[in-house]
């Protein structure tokens, strides 16, 4: 058997040479160039980028209308046996057409931010356990965790044909500024700890388990507080004591009948753990005296669809659990850590990314439940046209002004196109029409609030995108 | 991914060291007393004190009782010296037995080969540029040392190796002699078959002295039949099932049936169907969650095995086989899972190819942009990596790691059109390169194909063959030849309704 030829020939000329020769690198860049372009919308105070809820509905419908660059290039370098990988990213924006620094006259903005920084290598003597160390782009459960983050991630398959991933990822630390802090030492930041276990057990199913704990002991920073609007475990990282656990089951299963293809999809999710150091704020303002709570949540998915020609039907039915007293010891609306969601396009985030309601799987404190009917059609290969209905409620009853309550958020219809008219290139437009439920009284301006619905809301946008 | 001046930096570096070596002293024995075959070191007395770390030595023979052949070299680099012994690597070949005699580099042979392997003078601008090779118009007969050899594979480029065996990459052999050897056909290659249809992928079949054809063009795959006089005719068209888009087509053939294995990706994971063409219609008869690919399982010189392996963008290439079977009285698939090749996992992919002797693997092959890899069968142990040139033609898709992830990786899969035959105990690999602006012709492209023989237990053979012709081509997937296709520009001027296709086959290196 031969020896791997290039690994033998360092190894040679440095065995001659008595110095090491320095590995060259593959250097691959890669970017994401998104021109996205909000064409219309009559409610501009709507899409204002709260975590699990910003907006508010106002009475003279402002519109707006704007352009937007929003850049990513990361650079990736890979040394020539492919076991080692260093990539470092950067984002520009999102720098509106004629706004702010960068975006008007001249523009000479300083806009660059690091995205990700982290080296992969492959674990010695194996051939698909892999290490990833730094601010990378993590992912547990797309409904608990996906997004960016430092930790240090072992990925592998196991010979029984399950897919595994370790992580330990740390959110946020006691030591700010890099000043230590004298109550705070050792494991006291946001910790988190996740296995991921996933495998196919035949071409047509496959299904994964993944369990997180996250732990945090910033309490001696002070009582801070988490409000219905910014509902997410980051929002409290900084001052708070939590433990928290999430267990989830995911299943994907595909069968070729005679009408099509037919698949399903089911995700799980339960959650438990205690909050401390926090007081809640809801809605209404009304502080929750409490500073301890119980967390126990529940979120469920699920997705049946049917492939049929160049059509794909799909319903989805997504329910997280919600709060329905504000006032006691309990949190039992389902928490994400740091999530992107796009399921709708007037309740979560659509093709302007940053821009949206809410980013999380449900809304407020008051949990989801979504029922989606959506059509996809390709009308060729690099064309595809999609229409769907949405319709949102919570899962828990809001106060409404009247003394009244309700659910109804409001059905939501949608539509897209997007055309690749090379494969990196996409052009997209997309746009939505929601008729409001009376739920959405809530967030409207107070001057509005009446206890029924008075504002519908359009959003029309589109994004010309290079991905390479 | 080397380059050629990353390549010529190595050989620079490769051969100033040992000569470096040879200048320091005069020829040195050494015996083999101890081996430590894990970690592939070893002691040796030496008789000689001048004996410094970074010496090389080739082990000259085996005691005589180990049995072992006397080809079986291996070059052994000093790490480190003891009192009244040296403390050794292997770096190339097999470990040597306790008692075997090595003896130290005393200068490094080279030689000079044309395509077909014959020695010949070297060019003036090799020589200068390696003055320290000991340049020698046919190699000894029988050397005690490793030999640097450059064979010439097309225009003013040789392959460089050590030993037979060190695959280190392509040099240019002379700035101002273009030609080196002859490239076989200079004048451009003429097409085998003018397709109506202006293809964006397509797929070949030779059949006595017919070809199949499958071409994708709009929403449509059509088929043709073209004779050896040119003669084309259309048999059948279908609708592209699902829309999606085709990323890698194949012609499966039975005992009464032909089939496309089509394969496509939806963005998120690939599938495959398979459409069966008979009675002057094309039906598409399954469909499967997998990437589909032709084996020669049984080392027949036909790939009539289909072997299927699941391809998402969240994981990759899933970690099973499947073996498709085709039932013959109902339009069905049947896959169970082949066991034998899912061991092999992850080295082994449906795309690549596995390499046979009877009754186990041979090797897997594997392709990425930039090379050729053989793995040993097994998941264990080095592979050997081919990287003459870094321009493997194919057709990439780039797709997103986790399309969930706002700001999510991106990767390539790579999908090669190799062409692996075995027969007998060779087995014969045609690696197709992009093609590039022939420098001393204008409007000629030169497409090279390089084809690298495998021998169980012997170095890899490398040769190379160009087709030229008058625009560049990209590959066509079949299992029965290398072709390349290109649109017929001129024929818009013919026909004002589509660009016509033209397509080509390369030849086959002589005495394969």
């Amino acid at each position: 058997m031969k020896r791997n030829i290039l690994a033998t020939a360092i190894a040679g000329i440095t065995t001659l040479s008595g110095s090491w020769t320095a590995t060259a690198a593959e250097i691959e860049f890669h970017g994401d160039m998104d021109n996205r372009f909000q064409a219309y919308t009559n409610q501009r105070d709507w899409f204002v980028g709260g975590n699990s809820g910003g907006g508010t509905l106002k009475d003279d419908e402002p519109t707006e209308s704007f352009g937007e660059v929003k850049y990513r290039f990361w650079a990736k370098a890979t040394s020539d046996d492919k076991k080692v990988t260093g990539v470092f990213a950067t984002e520009i924006g999102g720098i509106r057409y004629g706004e702010g620094s960068g975006g008007d006259f001249s523009g000479d903005g300083v806009n660059v931010e690091t995205r990700w920084a982290y080296v992969d290598f492959l674990v010695p003597n194996t051939l698909d356990q892999r290490v990833s160390l730094g601010l990378q782009p993590v992912s547990v459960n797309r409904h608990v965790w996906t997004e960016t983050a430092t930790a240090a991630v072992w990925k592998g398959s196991l010979g029984s044909g399950i897919n595994y991933q370790l992580l330990w990822g740390r959110g946020d630390s006691s030591n700010e500024s890099g000043v230590d802090s004298e109550q705070d030492e050792g494991w006291d930041g946001a910790d988190n700890f996740a296995i991921n276990l996933n495998k196919r057990y035949s071409p047509n199913l496959s299904a994964g388990l993944f369990y997180l704990y996250q732990m945090n002991d910033q309490i001696a920073e002070g009582v801070g507080t988490v409000n219905s609007r910014e509902y997410e475990l980051k929002s409290i990282a900084d001052n708070s004591k939590y433990s928290v656990s999430s267990v989830g089951v995911e299943l994907d299963y595909g069968q070729e009948t005679s009408l099509g293809r037919m698949f399903v999809k089911g995700t799980v999710i339960g959650q438990s753990g205690t909050i401390e150091g926090v007081n809640f704020v809801p809605l209404n303002g009304a502080t929750n005296p409490n500073t301890n709570y119980d967390l126990s949540t529940f979120l469920g998915r699920g997705e049946l669809g049917l492939q049929f020609g160049p059509n794909q039907l799909t319903y989805t039915v997504l329910y997280a659990s919600g709060d329905s007293n504000e006032q006691d010891g309990d949190f039992d609306a389902f928490i994400a850590t740091d999530v992107d969601f796009s399921d709708s396009m007037i309740f979560q985030e659509n093709m302007t990314s940053d821009d949206y309601f809410a980013e999380t799987p449900y809304i407020l404190d008051k949990g989801y439940f979504m029922n989606k009917l959506q059509l996809d059609h390709k009308v060729a290969a690099n064309i595809t046209v999609s229409g769907m209905i949405v319709y949102n409620r919570l899962a828990e009853n809001i106060a409404l002004a009247d003394g009244s309550s309700s659910k109804d958020l409001g059905l939501e219809f949608g539509s897209k196109i997007s055309y690749f008219p090379y494969p990196s290139l996409e052009l997209s437009a997309e746009a939505a029409y929601l008729v409001s439920g009376d739920a959405m009284d809530a967030l409207e301006e107070t001057a509005l609030q009446d206890g029924k619905s008075d504002q519908d809301i359009v959003h029309v946008a589109g994004r010309v995108r290079y991905k390479f | 991914m080397i380059t050629r001046s990353a390549v010529f930096v190595f050989l620079t570096l490769l051969l100033a060291g040992l000569v470096q070596a040879v200048e320091r002293g005069h020829p040195a024995k050494a015996e083999v007393t101890e081996v430590d075959i894990d970690q592939k070191v070893l002691s040796l007395t030496v008789d000689d004190a001048t004996v410094e770390v970074g010496d090389l030595f080739a082990v000259l023979r085996e005691p005589e009782d180990a049995g072992i052949p006397v080809k079986n070299l291996a070059v052994i680099g000093i790490e480190s010296i003891g009192k009244d012994r040296a403390v050794g690597k292997v770096l190339f070949g097999t470990m040597p037995s306790v008692g075997a005699v090595s003896k130290r580099f005393y200068g490094i042979p080279a030689v000079f080969t044309n395509r077909a392997g014959e020695p010949g003078p070297a060019t003036p601008a090799l020589k200068s540029r390696f003055p320290d090779l000991l340049w020698q118009d046919e190699p000894a007969a029988s050397s005690d040392v490793p030999l640097v050899r450059f064979q010439v594979t097309g225009r003013g480029q040789a392959v460089a190796t050590y030993n037979n065996t060190w695959l280190v990459g392509i040099v240019q052999t002379d700035a101002e002699e273009r030609r080196v050897g002859s490239v076989e056909g200079e004048a451009s290659a003429p097409p085998i078959a003018r397709l109506p249809i202006n293809a964006k992928s397509l797929s070949a079949f030779r059949s006595g002295n017919d070809y199949y054809f499958a071409a994708e063009h709009g929403n449509k795959l059509s088929f043709f039949l073209v004779d050896s006089s040119g003669a084309v005719q259309s048999l059948a068209s279908i609708e592209v099932p699902r829309r999606e888009k085709v990323i890698r087509m194949d012609w499966y053939v039975s005992e009464n049936s032909y089939y496309l294995i089509l394969n496509q990706w939806n963005g998120r994971r690939v599938s495959s169907s398979l459409i069966q063409l008979a009675e002057g219609k094309a039906k598409a008869i399954g469909f499967m969650p997998l990437m589909l690919g032709l084996q020669d399982l049984d080392a027949d010189g036909r790939r009539e095995t289909i072997l299927g392996q699941s391809f998402y963008s969240e994981q990759g290439f899933g970690s099973e086989i499947y073996e498709i079977l085709i039932s013959p009285n109902r339009p069905d698939l049947d896959k169970a899972v082949h066991e034998e090749l899912s061991r092999y996992t992850p080295v082994f992919r449906v795309i690549g190819a596995v390499v046979r002797n009877k009754p186990r693997p041979l090797n897997m092959v594997t392709v990425s942009q930039g090379k050729v890899s053989f793995f040993p069968a097994g998941t264990e142990g080095p592979h050997l990596d081919y990287e003459i040139g870094n321009r493997v033609a194919g057709t990439s898709m780039t797709y997103d790691v986790s399309p969930e992830l706002v700001f999510s990786p991106r990767q390539t899969l790579f999908l090669p059109n190799l062409l692996v035959r075995s027969g007998g105990d060779a087995v014969n690999i045609g690696i197709p390169q992009e093609s590039i602006a022939a420098e001393d012709m204008i409007g000629v492209y030169d497409t090279r194909v390089d084809w690298l023989t495998l021998r169980s237990g012997k170095s890899p053979k490398t040769q190379s063959t160009s087709l030229l012709t008058s625009a560049p081509v990209s590959p066509v997937s079949g299992n029965t030849g290398l072709f390349f296709m290109s649109p017929d520009e001129n024929s818009v001027q013919n026909d004002s309704f589509d660009v016509e296709t033209l397509v080509y086959r390369a030849a086959m290196p002589a005495g394969r």
